[in-house]
Order: C-alpha cells, then sequence, then structure tokens
C-alpha cells in the first residue's frame, strides 16, 4: 500500500474517539445495535430512578363491561428494590399496606392486625400485581437476553427480550420496547411460565418529574378473552430520605 | 338452661333491617368524606396531619340449628383517629362500640348473657409514639402481634383474646389491646422489638347460656366456683417479652421469649367436708405464670409462600385426674407446631393450607391436653368476578373428627360499602375443639361501611 492511501495517525485517532464517543451515548447507528441490557438500564434509569421519593398512584380498572372501579395509593420507593405501599381508597382497603424489599413482599391487613408474607404475583386490583405497583425493576429481575431493531407505531424502537432470574419475579418473560432515540419505555408484554401473553403494558403521558423526562401511566390490558384494563396513573411525585426502618417486615407489622 | 322463651326469627319479620337501615342511613352522609380524603391528608409538610378512619358495620345471624332463631343483630361503630406532627412524635385513638338488638329483641338468652353480649364501648388504641432514626418507641394501650399463621394463636401471646364468639370475627377483634411500653430497634433487615405489660388481663369467654360458651368443666356433683383470682399490680408481675426477626436470602426468621401469665385463669380445686355429710368441691380460678420461647419463618417461592411457627409453653397447667394432685391441676410442657404454605393463583384467587399439632411433653397420663391439638387448616379465597364478587372459604379439621366450614360470599356496592353473607358450620363430638359448637351452627350476614378523611 501506498503511503498516500494509508490514514495518517491523526485520522486513526479521530476516528477512535467518534467510535468511542458515540459507544459511549449508546445512541447506535441504523444498523447497529447497542447491548440489551444496556437498553434496560437506559430504560430502568427513565422509569424508576434509584433514588429515595413518595408518589401517590391511581389505577383506574375498566372492566369488560365497562365499568370502572378506581383505587388510590401512596407509594414510597427507596432505590430500586425497596418499596412501600399504603393504600388509601377505597375507604374499605384504608389501613393496607403492601412492602416490598427485594424478591419478598408482605401485605399487612388491618382485619387481622399483622402483616402476612405474599407474593408478587398475587393481584392488587383489576389487572395489577403486587410487583406492578411495588416492584420495577426490570435489570435486577430479568435477564436481557436479545435486542432487535423494530418499529412500533411509526417510531424506531429496540424490542428487548426479558427472561426471569429467579421464580420470584412477578412475570417469567417480557418483551420490552424501547424508543430508539430517547431510550423511553413504550411498551411492554408480560408472558406465563407456558410462554402465553398475560397482559399488555403500554407507558406514556411522559412528564419532567424527579429530575427527569418520565412516564407517569401504565396501562395493563388484560390479554386474556374478555378482560379488561387497568390504568396507572402516578401523581406528586417528591424526594424525599426515607428512613431504612420503613423497609422492614416490623414497620409494616405496626399498624399505622 | 340457653332456651327459656324462644322466639323464632320469622316472627320479627323487618327488625333486623333496622340495624341495616341505620348503618346506610349514617353512613350515607359520609360518603363525601370518604372521597375527599386522600388529597388532604399526607405524610409530611409543615404542622400536625390528623387522619381518621371508621366504620360502621350491622351484623345478623340466624341459627340454623334449633332453635332456628335470630342470634345476632349487632350495630357496630369504630372510630380511629392518627395525628401526626412534623416531628417525631404521633398520637393514635380508638374506640369501638356495639349495641346487639337480638338480646332486647328476644328473652332467650339469661341476664347474663345480655349483659356480656347486648352492649359495649370499649377504649381500643391510646397510644403515644415517638421515632428516630433506627428507634421507635410507642406507649400506651395497643395491640402487639406475633406469628405468622392464620385460625389459631400459637405465637401471638402478647395480648388476651376476646373469645365470646370463638375464633368467629376477626382477629383484630378478638385481640384486646393492653396498656404497655413497646420499644422497636431497626437494623437493616434486622430488628428487636421489646415490649414491657404491666397491664394484666385474661382471655374472654361467652358466659353460660351464649351460643358460643365454652363447655362448662369440672367435677360433677356439688361444685362452688369461687370468683377469679387476678395478678395483682406490682413491678414483679409486669409482663416483658422480646422478639428478634431478621431476613436473610429471602428467609424471614423470627425468634421469641415472652415471660407472663396464662391468658386463662387456672381453676385450682380443694375438697372440704359438707355440713350434712358429702364433700363440696371448691373451683378457684386464679392467674398462673407462664414462660414461653418459640420462633417464626416464612420463606417465598414463586407462587408459594411457605411459613411455620414453634412455640414451647414451660410449664403450663392442665387439668388432671392424677390421684397424686389434690388440686386437680398439673404442670407439664407444651409444645406447638405449625407448617403451612400459601399458594397466590390465577385471578386474585389464593389458598392457604396449614397444618397444626401441639403436644404435651413428657407424660401426659391422666392429663387433660390442649383443646383442638391437631388441626389442617384450609383458607381460600377461591373466586372473584368483577372485582365486585368475591367468594372464600375457611375449612377446619380437627383429629376428633371434628371441623368447622365457613363458606362465604362477598359484594362489593361502591368505595367503601361492602356486604358478605356466609354459614358458620360446626360438626364433632361434643367435647371437641370444633365439635362443642356442633349445635351452633348459624348463617349470618353483615353490611359495612368504611369512610376516612384526613386534615392539615
Amino acid at each position: 500500500m501506498r503511503r498516500g492511501d494509508r490514514p495518517d495517525v491523526w485520522t486513526i485517532v479521530l476516528g477512535l474517539v467518534i467510535l468511542w464517543a458515540d459507544a459511549s451515548l449508546v445512541v447506535a447507528s441504523p444498523g447497529t445495535l447497542p447491548e440489551a441490557h444496556e437498553v434496560v438500564e437506559r430504560a430502568d434509569d427513565i422509569r424508576n430512578p434509584a433514588l429515595s421519593y413518595t408518589a401517590e398512584v391511581r389505577i383506574t380498572t375498566v372492566a369488560a363491561t365497562g365499568r370502572e372501579d378506581t383505587s388510590l395509593y401512596r407509594v414510597f420507593i427507596k432505590g430500586r428494590s425497596r418499596s412501600f405501599v399504603e393504600f388509601l381508597e377505597p375507604a374499605q382497603y384504608k389501613g393496607m399496606a403492601l412492602l416490598m424489599s427485594g424478591d419478598d413482599s408482605w401485605l399487612y391487613l388491618p382485619s387481622i392486625g399483622r402483616a402476612t408474607r405474599v407474593s408478587s404475583y398475587q393481584g392488587l386490583t383489576g389487572n395489577v400485581a403486587n410487583g406492578d405497583i411495588a416492584r420495577l425493576n426490570f435489570l435486577e429481575d430479568y435477564e436481557a437476553t436479545g435486542v432487535v431493531a423494530d418499529i412500533l407505531d411509526g417510531r424506531d424502537t429496540y424490542r428487548v427480550m426479558l427472561n426471569a432470574r429467579r421464580p420470584s419475579v412477578t412475570y417469567r418473560q417480557v418483551a420490552l420496547w424501547v424508543e430508539r432515540e430517547t431510550f423511553r419505555p413504550l411498551r411492554a408484554e408480560f408472558f406465563t411460565v407456558s410462554g402465553r401473553l398475560l397482559k399488555t403494558g403500554v407507558y406514556g403521558d411522559y412528564r419532567d418529574v424527579l429530575g427527569g423526562t418520565r412516564p407517569t401511566r401504565l396501562t395493563l390490558q388484560d390479554a386474556t378473552e374478555g378482560g379488561g384494563r387497568s390504568i396507572m396513573e402516578f401523581r406528586n411525585f417528591e424526594k424525599k430520605d426515607l428512613p431504612d426502618r420503613m423497609f422492614t417486615r416490623t414497620y409494616i407489622s405496626r399498624p399505622r | 338452661m340457653k332456651e327459656k322463651k324462644c322466639r323464632h326469627w320469622n316472627a320479627l319479620p323487618f327488625r333486623p333491617v333496622v340495624g341495616f337501615t341505620a348503618v346506610l342511613v349514617l353512613g350515607g352522609p359520609m360518603m363525601k368524606t370518604a372521597r375527599a380524603a386522600p388529597d388532604s391528608s399526607g405524610v409530611d409538610g409543615g404542622g400536625w396531619t390528623i387522619e381518621w378512619d371508621g366504620t360502621l358495620r350491622g351484623e345478623v345471624a340466624l341459627r340454623t340449628d334449633p332453635p332456628r332463631a335470630l342470634s345476632k343483630e349487632r350495630n357496630l361503630v369504630q372510630l380511629r383517629t392518627v395525628a401526626a406532627g412534623a416531628g417525631p412524635i404521633a398520637v393514635t385513638v380508638a374506640v369501638r362500640g356495639f349495641y346487639d338488638a337480638a338480646y332486647d329483641l328476644t328473652d332467650r338468652y339469661p341476664k347474663e348473657v345480655e349483659h356480656a353480649l347486648g352492649s359495649e364501648g370499649t377504649l381500643r388504641e391510646a397510644f403515644l409514639e415517638w421515632s428516630r432514626e433506627a428507634l421507635s418507641i410507642r406507649v400506651g394501650k395497643q395491640q402487639v402481634v406475633w406469628g405468622e399463621a392464620f385460625g389459631r394463636f400459637l405465637t401471638d401471646i402478647v395480648v388476651p383474646k376476646d373469645l365470646r364468639e370463638f375464633i368467629l370475627p376477626d382477629f383484630e377483634y378478638i385481640r384486646i389491646p393492653l396498656w404497655m411500653l413497646e420499644g422497636t430497634w431497626t437494623r437493616g433487615d434486622a430488628a428487636i422489638q421489646a415490649v414491657l405489660v404491666p397491664d394484666l388481663k385474661y382471655s374472654v369467654f361467652a358466659p353460660q347460656g351464649a351460643d358460643f360458651a365454652p363447655r362448662p368443666e369440672g367435677p360433677a356433683g356439688q361444685t362452688i366456683v369461687d370468683a377469679t383470682r387476678k395478678p395483682s399490680r406490682t413491678w414483679r408481675n409486669i409482663e416483658s417479652g422480646i422478639r428478634f426477626s431478621c431476613l436473610r436470602s429471602g428467609w424471614d426468621v423470627s425468634a421469641l421469649a415472652f415471660r407472663g401469665f396464662d391468658d386463662l385463669p387456672v381453676s385450682f380445686r380443694r375438697i372440704d367436708s359438707a355440713p350434712g355429710g358429702g364433700s363440696i368441691v371448691h373451683m378457684t380460678p386464679g392467674p398462673v405464670r407462664l414462660t414461653t420461647v418459640g420462633g417464626t419463618v416464612s420463606k417465598g417461592r414463586g407462587r408459594a409462600i411457605y411459613r411455620g411457627e414453634l412455640a414451647y409453653d414451660f410449664g403450663r397447667w392442665f387439668p388432671s385426674t392424677r390421684p397424686a394432685e389434690e388440686d386437680g391441676v398439673a404442670r407439664a410442657d407444651l409444645l406447638g407446631v405449625i407448617a403451612g404454605v400459601d399458594l397466590a393463583l390465577p385471578r386474585r384467587s389464593t389458598l392457604g393450607i396449614q397444618i397444626l399439632h401441639q403436644e404435651v411433653i413428657g407424660s401426659s397420663a391422666g392429663l387433660k391436653g390442649p383443646a383442638g391439638p391437631t388441626a389442617l387448616l384450609l383458607r381460600g379465597m377461591l373466586w372473584e368476578a368483577r372485582g365486585r364478587w368475591s367468594a372464600g372459604l375457611e375449612a377446619h379439621f380437627g383429629l376428633d373428627g371434628d371441623s368447622m366450614i365457613r363458606p362465604r360470599i362477598g359484594y362489593r356496592f361502591t368505595n367503601g360499602l361492602q356486604a358478605e353473607a356466609g354459614f358458620d358450620l360446626f360438626a364433632g363430638p361434643p367435647d371437641s375443639f370444633y365439635g362443642q359448637f356442633s349445635e351452633e351452627g348459624r348463617f349470618d350476614m353483615e353490611i359495612s361501611y368504611r369512610f376516612s378523611a384526613g386534615f392539615r
């Protein structure tokens, strides 16, 4: 090769810098794909930042018949693996509380006056399981096994397949669609052990909260025939330094 | 005799409706309050936050065993308020009262029963809580609940129980709050809880003649039951307990110890000579000390939650027929074990399966051991439809061939208002734990309204 055909040193350095910068942004140009776990990590950062904060969640369940039911919860979240949920409405559930710490969950029932251990699979209301409101961590709960480019409602997305790391995780498999440009989660499909589609989640109503633009609405559509849908709307976010003792079984076992 | 003049329930065509109507009339105007609650309540901010909630409930029970009559028409009110400041202090006060019209609508029950079950007003909670960092202290009248199991109390030993309706009501209703000092220190996933209880009370049973009065014990013949002695209120008699709990690799484990008095007075026997010959038996119920150690464990795996409890009572007193035991009772240790699993089923259904066994340690010859020592307990929320209807079942089966079956169906009308109906059915030999009420089966229904509000 003649000298004039070879790129000089500065050209190589510049090329490497551009490549490094490109990789660090994980914004893949068309035709290249980021690592699956990076996509999930960035989507998790948007959907559920590793902060200490509180919010209110209103869940509206619309049955197949059209009848609506609403319930209201106050959630306290610390990091990505600890959450505490107070039941506010309807009034007959007031006083109940749900604690999730890692893979473990407890439900406080005023009628028995103590907390009992429950499964994250257990239904909370409508199509919402305990794990949907209190456990929001895809990266730690699921192994991202592959990423493909996809188009969802006319938007360029990455579709990531997630397999549960442990039996205690709420769903056995999840397909997650993340917007290519912003890494915003757009849609998730939740599957059973047998591979049957259980429900579909759609993330929406992005707003500036907790120092970033984040989804404040999750619509869960029951995939079974005749199933209804539940809309989870998050409001009144507030950063707050929550004490560790709040996320213990002893704390939830005491009447509030 | 339980049955005096019996008025059949169908002779009282609409009176139970009065109670239900009262609940609805009182409850209706408060619905706006209930809906306004969440926006005005909170956990922080300047000033004090006051939250309150309450329950209005109407309960009706109709006996399914003869005499088929109204046995309950209870109207219950419960109010609870929590006032929390911006600092570490919070105050909780709760009261509960009921009036049971069944005892005025029928003269089937003796006066003692009417007095014990006709009406009541109690201070349920009155405690001040101080919490900072890892430490939390509560002082005042309160409940402390230990244990993992459902259906029976094995390690749930801190407070006595109100068993005037056997174990049919909610356990929160059954527990009798006590004045005590409680402190909890938390570090990570571990906690130490300590209690000091100067308020000494026995568990409460329905008097003879009531539907759920326990079978009378003691020898036949001329027996005089003296007044029940209570433990004196001295520093030495303060009950104390400690519970350590931790969570490691999904295993939720606790160890506990409690030293105090048995919740049940022990009847000591004395036989005197009668003036005209023969003998008179005196039974003197009184307090006995009891120390219990034990532990609980639970572990979740997928849709299953496994749980267990163990309790060991040192020196519990049992009725004895041993000739050497002149006072008619003897001491022995008692071991109790519960193992069970809760399953989360599709469509929000759940099923809990639990086995209980209690064993007198050492020679049990001549001893009358614990009631219902071995049982299989099932509890399930079996069906739910449209978020409104639900159906559940609780079933207990004893080794003596006795059982308690409780099918229930519920309906949720609107926010806060719900109704429930079902049967409480018992079977088995009359001296068995569940079979003692084999002639007390009933159909019962209740309608309740819960409301809440908050102020800042």
